[in-house]
């Protein structure tokens, strides 16, 4: 197929390892900063000051920091010291760190939007702290922070594009490939912007659709959706 | 060192221990009746403080079975704090806590965590901004703690719950989310909430005063049905008249503690202090 003066099938393997491997490089990274970013959130909200200065400390430097300069640290830094990351490690680890300081801040925000009540209300009910957690915190608390790790996810498929300066194999090296070759600089960033776009517009629809869907009451757990069969059976009965 | 001085090293800091510290129970009363009750739950020389700012001192309390108290007085006299100390969600500087003929606190030590969950249960408190659970709806609401606390199954807990949302007029709004309750709708789902857990007392911290006038009456004829019943409650409230109308005991707090308590005929109707008439004389 030749568009804008390219012809692209010959193109069409490269670009299809490209778009895998920025998804590759997004899921592992997104999973990894969702996890880190909860432990940077639950030691931010510790009572021990310490942890919580740790946590602190953590985010203000990474997130002061740009992201290029901790690629390339990672990458090109670490081998002096003996410690040599291939591509894909290097820069998956760098996404992680980052957006991990980002999303613990995000989460952080959901966690201290629950009110104190609402706490205070399930350990005045008996419930152990944990299961005040996982109860009456968490599920109040992810939906405050749905937005804002959305709008990550996205941030975060685009910052893969920066991993084109270690030779990430991912879409923006496939178009500086192609452009190398072709020396269509113009037709080719276009089409890959594009490819971007069709990345990145879906994914941040499908947030949006989720906000609305689980803003009011939607079960986000099994054992919810359960509870409320059961209470909507019982008034379809109870008022039959 | 005994522990009660090494306890005081540590501060106002409570520290949970494993055992619970061995201090005589309450005294059990030979009432009238010739039934021996302790009472639900008992603070002695209460004293909390803030820092540097005391909020009472030296308070003692007894909440027997069946019975209404009401603590009255302005804002800011610790009312609500003694009410929380009660169930520990706040820690009392010094003096003693009692459940049943637990001593659950005792000046600076506190039974371990996990007892004081159990102990918790005995007494439910409804709040005055209500804090329901946002994202549950009402029958969700009651259910939950005796579904994940007490680990009842869940049908029988939500149709337990419905029916004590029955026993507060609001079922038929058993789907429905906090956002979507009046002021009223929503506290009366928190006494049934309370309830669910078939608690020996009900603390109640400034139930009404959220509300706009015209959604009190509602919630204070659930607090009177109840008290009917012979719920044992305590009180925090400004509304004079209906402590008049159901308390058993009225405890009158001005800054640093209790300044009168008796029953109602002596402290509303002709109180011994002159701060106590004052405050009534101003409702």
């Amino acid at each position: 197929m030749t568009l804008l003066g390219v012809d692209w099938s010959q193109y069409y393997g490269g670009i299809g390892l490209g778009l895998l491997r920025t998804v590759e490089f997004t899921a592992v990274s997104y999973v990894g900063a969702i996890l880190l970013g909860a432990v940077v959130a639950i030691g931010r909200t510790q009572k021990i000051a310490a942890v919580r200065r740790l946590a602190g400390a953590y985010v203000e430097v990474v997130k002061n920091v740009p992201l290029l300069t901790w690629i390339f640290v990672l990458y090109f830094g670490l081998p002096s010291v003996g410690i040599r990351l291939s591509g894909f490690i290097a820069g998956s680890l760098a996404l992680i760190l980052f957006y991990g300081s980002y999303i613990g801040e995000v989460f952080r925000g959901g966690l201290q939007g629950v009110g104190a009540g609402q706490r205070e209300a399930a350990h005045s009910m008996g419930l152990s702290s944990w299961q005040g957690y996982r109860y009456v915190v968490l599920p109040q608390a992810l939906r405050l922070a749905l937005a804002g790790t959305g709008t990550m996810l996205v941030d975060l498929i685009k910052a893969t594009s920066l991993l084109v300066t270690i030779a990430g194999r991912e879409l923006m090296t496939q178009g500086q490939v192609i452009t190398s070759v072709t020396f269509k600089a113009l037709q080719v960033y276009l089409v890959i912007g594009a490819l971007y776009f069709l990345l990145c517009y879906p994914t941040s629809q499908s947030v949006l659709w989720l906000e609305r869907h689980l803003g009011r009451g939607q079960p986000l757990s099994l054992k919810r959706r359960h509870w409320l069969a059961i209470a909507r059976a019982l008034q379809s009965n109870g008022t039959r | 060192m005994s522990w009660r001085a090494t306890a005081r090293l540590f501060g106002a800091k409570a520290q949970f221990q494993r055992e619970p510290p061995a201090v005589p129970p309450p005294v059990v009363l030979e009432r009238s009746v010739g039934r021996s009750v302790a009472p639900v739950a008992e603070v002695r020389n209460l004293t909390k403080r803030f820092g540097a700012t005391e909020v009472f001192r030296d308070v003692s309390l007894r909440i027997e079975g069946g019975k209404v108290v009401t603590i009255l007085g302005r804002s800011g006299v610790g009312k609500s704090t003694l009410l929380r100390c009660l169930n520990l969600l706040e820690l009392p500087t010094s003096g003693q806590v009692f459940l049943r003929t637990k001593c659950v606190y005792d000046n600076g030590l506190c039974i371990s965590r996990k007892d004081l969950i159990g102990a918790r249960r005995q007494l439910s408190m409804v709040f005055q901004q209500f804090n329901l659970f946002q994202h549950l709806t009402a029958v969700e609401n009651v259910a939950l703690a005796p579904i994940v606390a007490l680990g009842e199954p869940a049908g029988s807990a939500i149709e337990a719950a419905r029916s004590l949302l029955d026993h507060v007029g609001i079922s038929a709004r058993m789907l429905a989310y906090p956002s979507q309750l009046s002021g009223g709708e929503q506290q009366r789902v928190a006494i049934a909430r309370a309830l669910a857990l078939r608690p020996a007392a009900i603390l109640f911290d400034e139930p009404t005063s959220s509300l706009d006038p015209e959604l009190r009456g509602e919630v204070l004829a659930t607090m009177k049905q109840l008290a009917s019943e012979g719920m044992t409650m305590v009180v925090v409230t400004h509304e004079l008249k209906f402590a008049a109308d159901v308390s058993d005991w009225v405890v009158f707090m001005d800054d640093g503690g209790v300044v009168e308590e008796g029953p109602v005929e002596q402290v509303l109707v002709s109180p011994v202090r002159e701060r106590t008439r004052q405050f009534i004389s101003s409702h």
